[in-house]
């Protein structure tokens, strides 16, 4: 569902932490992982195959005039996590990212630093599911730049709908109130309707919307803030949005944090605990989560 | 009670018939006014109309013996429709009767509306069929009132003796059209009553003012009678009271006012090797079209099925960019408004349709595909008249104007309210608001000037735009790229048309247009956006020498020249062959390039000949020359077609050509494409045959090959080299059409389509299919007039569906979470196939001023899911048919004036 980098775009000389969410039905056994990186790979259409061999890319590095041992392996290991590390020397990708000529195309769009490619092939030991993952991994430049930080979302909410007190008014508002779900392993888990509209709610605060300098297609210096998305997913049922969005100056930041959620009934899905997943990303590879579990309720007809 | 001289009836068609007996085999004579010349009957754009007709003496012995019979007549009509020379062209079958002395001294007093060539009037000579047939008509008359003094009026009285007295005028009228106010000529008009036991009765006919007038009508009731063939009899009794004058107007209702049936034109003559023409009245009752005009050509032999709401027209395995659009031979970029929905053209604007699926002649270029020529019409209102035409979709109005003898004005426009009904219908809370939904709108203004009859001078000015703003609550979920929840699109052109047709005689003529305009295109989803605004002129002059019998000589000059201004942000837009599926494209991938006044020459010269190289064989020779100021490169496209008219009723035909296209603006673009690339070509092959057994039936069957070359192809590069010249290409099949003319209340046609279009990609060696191939198009149109004013119709398509590339397996891209397909084999795969049932009833109220017509367009009447695509789900491991329209009917309300 995601695979976080930490810091999210190293600097020449540093690691990054490679952290993969990964969503497993309960009573499924662990998967198994295979890491590997790619610096120029092909078009989506092809499955972003690998431009060069590991040994193409050692002969280029010597002919460039860099230690060949440098380079990171193409093969990143098979734990839950993998590190890598920024070792390739800027003067070997830096032909890459500097125009042909003046006013031209750089073979590669290096306004957030060298893009490489993250692969991460996550299986199921019983081979019945497989899933190939990819993502942009950015190899700044230059150190001077302000670091991208992964954005956080700081906590998660459920409004819960009560059952009203007997004796009260059937056409008042049901009574509500708001639960903190950071965790939902307290004991203080939301308990939410099925098959009812349920709120629920991330906090992330606006300066998690980090400004920094972009480049327009001229090359010339944007100042411009993050964009913010947030990826919604629930074990059960639909929700009113797939990701919602949020762009300064042009979108409302509370319904970018909202969300509605309709669970299904228990015929359709039995447990009666869901995971709410959370997955917030920048527009500049920075990413985090929230994972929180929530109890389901069926609603009885007289609290119609 | 008598007997009379019957109707008669007006063989126009013999025009064609005669035609063909003629010496050379295809001509018919015609003449001016010094000489009389052989020209090609199919040359005239109108074939002589009657206008008063005269009633035949009946033999009197034939009469006595009830012996009916024909008589075909040769009639020589000058340039002003009068008879000048009659001649017998086959006898009745009782040439000692007299019919044919009869039948010559009436057709000396007919008067016809001439008969023109290019909107010009000109002599003409005609066989006309008169029918002598027995029928009661009216009660002999007793009394005779005399006929009129004033012979303007053409008011004739038939029977009554001369007057004893100065004749007073106590009963006259007016005959019009019911519906369409028409001034009604040549009407015979009979008034009669019963006196002491007896029937008295007189007639009168209608001037060409519609007029007609009986004198000295005896004071008191009398019936009136006005019976005329393609019309219902009209009935009504008046009042004649001492000392004063009756006066009437009366609403002649026409039997049937179905399309076919107003005006009969001649078949405009055919040069090319296939040619698809269909007139305004013909295309407005097609089945399936939804009262859209240029709907009707995705009927034709050699189109294949466009995607629903794709506005894309496919002409024999070409893109749909390789094919050109233009409205009286300036191009235009584009015929429909978006999604396909709606003609920018009226019906009302139209003459008809030219279309060239292939194999084109030389004035025509820059297309490697096809071309559809779309006629705007030549209005002579003879009233101010028009249409309000209402559907769900828009309503628009047409009006036509008189002015003076010699001009004329039309007026139309149209707005659609889809707008209007999705904001009222589109919850407040959706998560994609409509700030402007689809909307269109578009006008047009068409004046016309003949100063002499030399000359016709035109203005056709026309615009077109489209619309439409959405605002995504969150963006995000169509593309993490998107900066904006704002998205629009407005699409819109504009052309001024100024035309002068010169036509001093049969032996030369010169057509010059000239034309400016300009086109915008407009995509705005904030970081991402697609400005671009042309400025288009365009000179197209063309010159016809008839040198000598055997010879005939076009020339002229298609020129263009464009200015754009542009800037854009956008990744590459996906070509041919590139698979597409639902989702966004990778907005990450975009270029960007910003221009002003960026100027391309485009002067062209065509040259074509026609000759006669022997009984039947024409031969038509041409070439274009071609100069494209982008990369300076002159072009020669030599053109070659032939027609062997072996009989009466078949015809041989072929044709070969070489044609050029300048690439996509955005294949040459510096900053998204090429600038290097050069021209792309076809070579057009194709042979066929024609076979008309009936008059109003054809087979017309051709085979072709296409061969494409110099494509502009993939290479996997970025620019300046993500394109090269290295695709190429084969489209090859067979096209036949089965037409029938409307005959016996039925019209209709057959067109059946057995092709392949393949390509192949620079670095391929393989052919792959060419992204809409359709093995097999099939499509039936059938249309029957009913009587009371009723006409229904239908249209059934059976179409191979189209290749897709089918998805191997999926990635998970986590830095925008969602799976991007991985593809395999391009058009490696073909959707199911497509079939579609469409159902069209009509039906006209006439009232006396005005016409009420209401149509009900019933397009896919049986619900058909018919696939369009796939929707994958969220990791493409499977997939639910996109279907087609579903059953959708179309109500329609036309009211004519």
């Amino acid at each position: 569902m995601a695979i976080q980098s930490n810091p999210v775009a190293p600097v020449p000389g540093e690691s990054t932490t490679l952290t993969p969410l990964v969503y497993v039905p309960d009573g499924m056994p662990a998967p198994t992982f295979e890491w590997s990186w790619c610096p120029l790979v092909g078009t989506a259409n092809d499955g972003y195959p690998c431009q060069f061999t590991e040994a193409q890319l050692a002969q280029q590095l010597q002919a460039a005039g860099a230690d060949p041992s440098v380079l990171p392996p193409y093969n990143l290991g098979t734990q839950p996590t993998a590190v890598f590390p920024h070792t390739l020397p800027p003067a070997w990708f830096a032909p890459f990212c500097t125009p042909p000529t003046p006013g031209g195309r750089a073979l590669v769009n290096c306004n957030l630093g060298f893009p490489v490619q993250i692969r991460l092939v996550v299986r199921l030991p019983d081979g019945s599911a497989t899933i190939e993952s990819v993502r942009t991994l950015n190899l700044r430049l230059e150190s001077e730049t302000a670091p991208n930080l992964n954005p956080v979302i700081s906590g998660m909410s459920a409004i819960e709908v009560l059952p009203r007190p007997p004796g009260s008014d059937p056409k008042a508002d049901a009574p509500t109130r708001v639960v903190d779900t950071t965790d939902g392993t307290d004991g203080t888990a939301a308990t939410l309707r099925r098959q009812r509209n349920n709120k629920i709610r991330v906090a992330v605060f606006a300066d998690q919307s980090q400004p920094y300098i972009d480049k327009d297609e001229r090359g010339s210096p944007l100042p411009s803030n993050e964009r913010l998305y947030i990826s919604w997913f629930f074990e059960t049922g639909d929700a009113r949005r797939q990701t919602s969005s949020f762009i300064p100056g042009e979108s409302n930041i509370e319904r970018f944090l909202e969300n509605e959620w309709r669970p299904e009934s228990p015929q359709d899905y039995a447990p009666n605990v869901s995971r709410v997943y959370a997955v917030v990303r920048d527009n500049r590879g920075g990413v985090s989560w929230r994972v929180t579990t929530v109890n389901l309720r069926v609603v009885p007809e007289d609290e119609e | 009670m008598t007997f009379r001289t019957s109707s008669v009836a007006v063989i126009l068609l013999l025009l064609s018939g005669s035609a063909s007996a003629q010496p050379d085999g295809a001509g018919a004579p015609i003449k001016d006014d010094s000489k009389r010349e052989e020209v090609q009957a199919t040359q005239l754009s109108k074939v002589p109309k009657q206008i008063v007709f005269v009633d035949a003496e009946y033999p009197k012995e034939a009469f006595d013996k009830k012996i009916e019979a024909d008589v075909t007549l040769l009639l020589d009509i000058d340039a002003q429709g009068k008879v000048t020379q009659v001649g017998i062209a086959e006898p009745s079958a009782f040439p000692e009767m007299g019919f044919e002395e009869a039948a010559m001294v009436a057709a000396n007093g007919f008067l016809f509306e001439p008969a023109e060539i290019n909107g010009m009037p000109v002599a003409v000579q005609i066989g006309y069929r008169y029918r002598f047939l027995q029928k009661v008509v009216v009660p002999a008359p007793e009394p005779a009132p005399p006929p009129t003094e004033n012979g303007e009026t053409g008011a004739t009285p038939v029977a009554p003796a001369a007057p004893k007295r100065e004749p007073v005028v106590n009963f006259s009228g007016v005959l019009l059209e019911r519906g369409t106010r028409l001034k009604l000529s040549g009407f015979n008009v009979t008034v009669f009553r019963e006196i002491e036991g007896k029937t008295v009765g007189y007639e009168a006919n209608s001037n060409a003012e519609g007029k007609f007038e009986f004198f000295d009508l005896d004071p008191g009731d009398w019936k009136v009678l006005i019976e005329q063939p393609g019309y219902f009899p009209f009935r009504t009794t008046e009042s004649v009271v001492v000392g004063e004058a009756t006066s009437v107007s009366y609403y002649v209702e026409q039997a049937s006012y179905n399309p076919y049936d107003v005006t009969v034109t001649a078949e405009r003559p055919r040069k090319e090797v296939s040619r698809t023409v269909i007139s305004a009245k013909e295309i407005d009752k097609v089945p399936g079209t939804a009262g859209d005009p240029l709907a009707v050509i995705q009927n034709f032999a050699g189109v294949a099925r466009a995607p629903a709401f794709s506005g894309q027209v496919i002409i024999r395995g070409s893109a749909p960019e390789d094919s050109k659009f233009f409205v009286d031979g300036i191009e235009v970029p584009a015929i429909y408004h978006f999604v396909g929905l709606r003609s920018v053209l009226p019906i009302g604007m139209l003459d008809g349709i030219d279309f060239y699926p292939g194999n084109f002649g030389p004035e025509f270029g820059r297309a490697i595909g096809g071309i559809i020529d779309v006629r705007t019409k030549h209005p002579k209102p003879k009233k101010i008249g028009g249409y309000a035409d209402i559907s769900l979709l828009d309503t628009g109005l047409y009006l036509e104007i008189p002015v003076g003898e010699k001009a004329s004005l039309a007026l139309a426009g149209r707005r659609s309210y889809i707008d209007a009904i999705l904001n009222a219908v589109v919850p407040s809370d959706a998560s994609v608001n409509l700030i402007r939904a689809p909307r269109y709108y578009d006008y047009q203004i068409l004046g016309t000037y003949r100063p002499t009859p030399e000359h016709e001078l035109r203005l056709f000015m026309f615009a077109s735009d489209d619309k439409l703003a959405l605002l995504f609550e969150s963006p995000g979920e169509a593309d993490f790229s998107l900066t904006t929840g704002r998205l629009s699109v407005s699409n819109s052109f504009q052309r001024i048309i100024l035309s002068d047709k010169y036509v001093p005689g049969t032996r030369f003529s010169n057509h010059i247009r000239v034309s400016a305009g300009e086109d915008n295109f407009d995509f705005d989803a904030g970081d991402l956006f697609f400005k671009l605004h042309w400025k288009q002129f365009q000179l197209r002059e063309t010159a016809e020498f008839v040198a000598t019998d055997w010879l005939t000589v076009r020339v002229g000059s298609d020129s263009a020249y464009r200015t754009v201004d542009g800037d854009i942000r956008l990744p590459p837009p996906p070509k041919e062959g590139e698979p597409m599926v639902n989702g966004p494209p990778d907005f990450d991938n975009s270029f960007a390039t910003k221009f002003t006044n960026r100027a391309a020459w485009f002067p062209g010269l065509f040259a074509e000949g026609e000759i006669t190289a022997a009984k039947g064989l024409k031969i038509y020779p041409g070439a274009r020359l071609e100069y494209f100021s982008r990369n300076e490169a002159v072009l020669f496209s030599p053109r070659f077609t032939t027609r062997y008219q072996i009989s009466d009723k078949f015809l041989l035909k072929g044709g070969v050509g070489l044609f050029v296209q300048e690439p996509q603006p955005d294949e040459t673009d510096d900053g998204f494409g090429n600038p290097r690339l050069k021209q792309e070509f076809a070579g057009h092959y194709s042979i066929g045959m024609e076979y008309q057994p009936r008059v109003h039936l054809k087979f017309d069957t051709t085979a072709f090959y296409k061969d494409l070359f110099d494509q502009v192809s993939q290479t996997g590069m970025l620019p300046p080299n993500i394109y090269n010249n290295g695709g190429s290409g084969r489209v090859y099949g067979l096209e036949t059409v089965i037409r029938h003319e409307f005959f016996n209340n039925f019209t209709g046609w057959i067109a059946y389509t057995l092709s392949r279009a393949e390509r192949t990609d620079f670095g391929s060696t393989e052919r792959r299919l060419f992204d809409y191939d359709q093995t097999h198009i099939l499509t039936l149109i059938a249309s029957y007039v009913l009587p009371r004013n009723w006409q229904i119709g239908s249209r059934f398509r059976l179409v191979s569906g189209n290749p897709i590339t089918p998805v191997d397996r999926a990635v998970y891209s986590a830095s925008e979470d969602r799976f991007q397909p991985v593809f395999g084999q391009p058009n490696s795969s073909r959707e199911g196939a497509f079939h579609q049932l469409d159902i069209r009833v009509d039906k006209r109220w006439i009232y006396d001023a005005w016409i009420l017509g209401v149509y009900l367009d019933i397009q896919n009447i049986y619900n058909r899911a018919n696939p369009e695509g796939r929707n994958y789900n969220f990791d493409y491991s499977d997939f639910q048919p996109q279907q087609g329209l579903p059953i959708l009917p179309i109500l329609g309300i036309r009211g004519e004036f």
